[in-house]
């Protein structure tokens, strides 16, 4: 009987012993959440790809995830809230928007949590760093490129994104400067809200205002399509340059077809992957670069075959 | 009343129209007039579709998302060198079926319409990034273009089709007995039934209208844009609900009509097409369309209290 007992008492010990093993196995495994602005576009679904390659390269768990509402700040503060409970080692954020987002920030260092931030910049609390293309200088750039091929003369229009939206306003920013430094004319600079449908409705109406135009700027590539779509039912688009951002695959198209001149992609995988390994190497006490500038790629009639699939 | 009710409305489109066109002669071009009217047409399609459930007590936020899911999967069609007629059609089918399910859950699970719709905006737009995961369709044939750039006797087709669309529904609210049923559910939905109105059959008929010319206004803008988009339409459940509002409709039901929403369109049109043309700062375009919502609801309620003032004073026509 004793025995019995004893052989039971080992048994209990093992089973006891492999069930806990693997719980202290994960507990070393670092978890980080990594948070977009939102699941429906494929930018941020390459960003959350880039995350998941960064954890697998490094044995970091990262659970990819957005608010259900896409650029709905308050959800992002929610799912940092559950983070914070679920005690991550680390969040790694893209602000939705970059004052918003300050709060979540906050209660991640009240509770000790490292965050990280990826492509777009917060305007407070304590960050690791922040990793990502300059809207800015990508826009500056675009505009420059599209201004040396008007031949630094000429009559520009500008759309713009949401207004409010802290992507917009710094791409505005960047095509301003360049727009400054040129001799060109700015007829108008109207909002079409980073959709196609605005895109096409904002071109309509200014192609009534207009009658010489010589090339349009857009701070995203649907804009962009909306008014070459505009432009060409009305039979204005021979000869007008059109600029874009994102690079998406329609105007990638439309460049290799002569109906865009040029467009800049950012490489979101890039941006995920230095934000999850700055975070790491914060973990292990490393220091760590506060901003780090993810080149974006421009893409013109030069180069545009080693973008189409 | 109700006359009295359209023609202020009329009034202030065209005092805004005469005020817009004195700060800029390009507003009255032919070409500007017509470009106001092709991109009133695409508005007003959605227009309909939200008169008619307004009309009910009822409000359908899907419609954008019911919109993007129809036109995208009708553009997959499309490209699939089957007939055009093929792809338009599954389009509409989409936009029936959405409809159709839910108006089911309105009127057979008494689930309030804000929240079925709100849960079908996300599951039509949850649908459509997972096939397509997110990226646009581009690229479609002549014949399917004409829907919604071509010329028909130097009328753009899309105005056609529009016109189209108000006579037949006008015709349907006025002059039907289910136009007629439409108006008692909106005004008393328990009188409506003790009369013998079968509600859940005219209900789910309304939505599913509503459906279909979401679908409709999908493939005029597919059409139009040459691209077809998961992300499009995102704000067209509050532009439809803004312009059947500022048409004077009201939100609970039983008051409202279709050439109020036509007005209601062509006014938010108007405005949009006057600021772009005198390149008014973004910033303020916004404020603008809420304050011209505002002015209309105000009148509503003016002419209202004004009404109830002669009906107490035995006044009452």
């Amino acid at each position: 009987m004793k025995k019995t007992l004893l052989w039971l008492l080992v048994i209990t010990m093992c089973l006891v012993g492999v069930s806990f093993s693997p719980l202290a196995a994960a507990k070393e495994k670092m978890k980080f959440v990594f948070i977009v602005k939102g699941m429906q576009h494929p930018f941020w679904q390459r960003m959350i790809e880039g995350a998941k390659e960064a954890g697998r390269d490094l044995g970091i768990e990262i659970e990819g995830t957005a608010p259900v509402k896409p650029y709905d700040v308050e959800e992002q503060i929610r799912i940092m809230e559950n983070a914070i409970i679920q005690q991550v080692d680390g969040i790694i954020v893209v602000p939705a928007d970059s004052r918003g987002i300050v709060p979540g920030i906050e209660k991640a260092n009240e509770a000790g949590i490292l965050v990280g931030l990826s492509n777009t910049k917060a305007e407070g609390g304590e960050v690791v760093g922040w990793a990502g293309a300059s809207n800015f200088s990508a826009a500056y750039e675009v505009a420059k490129y599209l201004i040396d091929k008007m031949g630094n003369k000429g009559n520009l229009i500008i759309l713009e994104g949401t207004p409010g939206n802290q992507t917009a306003t710094d791409r505005k920013a960047g095509f301003d400067a360049a727009v400054s430094e040129s001799n060109v004319t700015v007829l108008a600079s109207q909002t079409a809200n980073f959709v196609y449908e605005d895109g096409l409705q904002v071109m309509e109406n200014l192609l009534q205002q207009f009658d010489d135009i010589d090339a349009v700027i857009a701070a995203n590539d649907p804009m962009a399509i909306g008014a070459i779509e505009a432009m060409d039912a009305a039979g204005r688009l021979a000869g007008v340059l059109v600029g874009g951002f994102n690079g998406d695959a329609d105007a990638i198209e439309a460049i290799k077809m002569g109906r865009m001149i040029v467009t800049t992609a950012q490489v979101p995988e890039a941006q995920a992957y230095w934000a999850v390994l700055q975070v790491h190497m914060a973990l292990k006490g490393y220091p760590v670069s506060k901003e780090i500038d993810v080149p974006t790629a421009m893409i013109t009639a030069e180069n545009v075959d080693q973008w189409l699939d | 009343m109700k006359k009295f009710d359209i023609i202020i409305r009329f009034g202030l489109l065209v005092f805004i129209s005469f005020l817009i066109f004195i700060l800029n002669n390009n507003f009255a071009r032919l070409t500007n007039l017509i470009n106001i009217l092709r991109q009133t047409s695409l508005l007003f399609v959605l227009g309909i579709g939200m008169t008619l459930v307004i009309l009910t007590g009822g409000i359908d936020l899907s419609n954008g998302a019911v919109l993007a899911l129809s036109s995208c999967i009708g553009a997959m069609v499309l490209k699939s060198n089957l007939p055009i007629v093929f792809g338009v059609l599954t389009a509409l089918c989409i936009g029936i079926i959405c409809g159709m399910s839910n108006g089911a859950m309105v009127s057979y699970l008494k689930i309030p319409p804000f929240i079925v719709t709100f849960a079908m905006m996300f599951i039509a737009r949850g649908v459509v990034y997972i096939i397509l995961r997110g990226r646009p369709i581009f690229g479609f044939g002549p014949g399917f273009r004409f829907i919604g750039a071509g010329y028909l006797f130097e009328i753009p087709v899309p105005i056609i089709f529009s016109m189209l669309f108000l006579l037949i529904f006008y015709t349907l609210l006025e002059f039907t007995a289910f136009g007629v049923n439409i108006f008692a559910i909106g005004s008393n939905v328990e009188s409506a039934r003790l009369v013998g109105i079968n509600v859940k059959k005219v209900t789910v008929l309304v939505y599913m209208l509503s459906g279909l010319m979401s679908a409709f206004a999908g493939l005029l803008y597919t059409a139009r844009l040459n691209t077809a988009s998961p992300m499009i339409g995102t704000s067209f459940p509050l532009d439809a609900i803004a312009i059947v509002i500022i048409g004077g409709a009201s939100l609970g039901g039983g008051e409202g009509n279709l050439i109020g929403t036509a007005i209601g369109a062509l006014t938010i049109t108007v405005i949009m097409n006057g600021m772009n043309l005198m390149s008014v700062s973004p910033l303020w375009q916004r404020f603008t369309v809420g304050g011209l919502i505002l002015i209309m609801i105000t009148i509503k309620t003016l002419t209202e209290n004004l009404k109830l003032k002669r009906k107490t004073l035995g006044l009452s026509s």
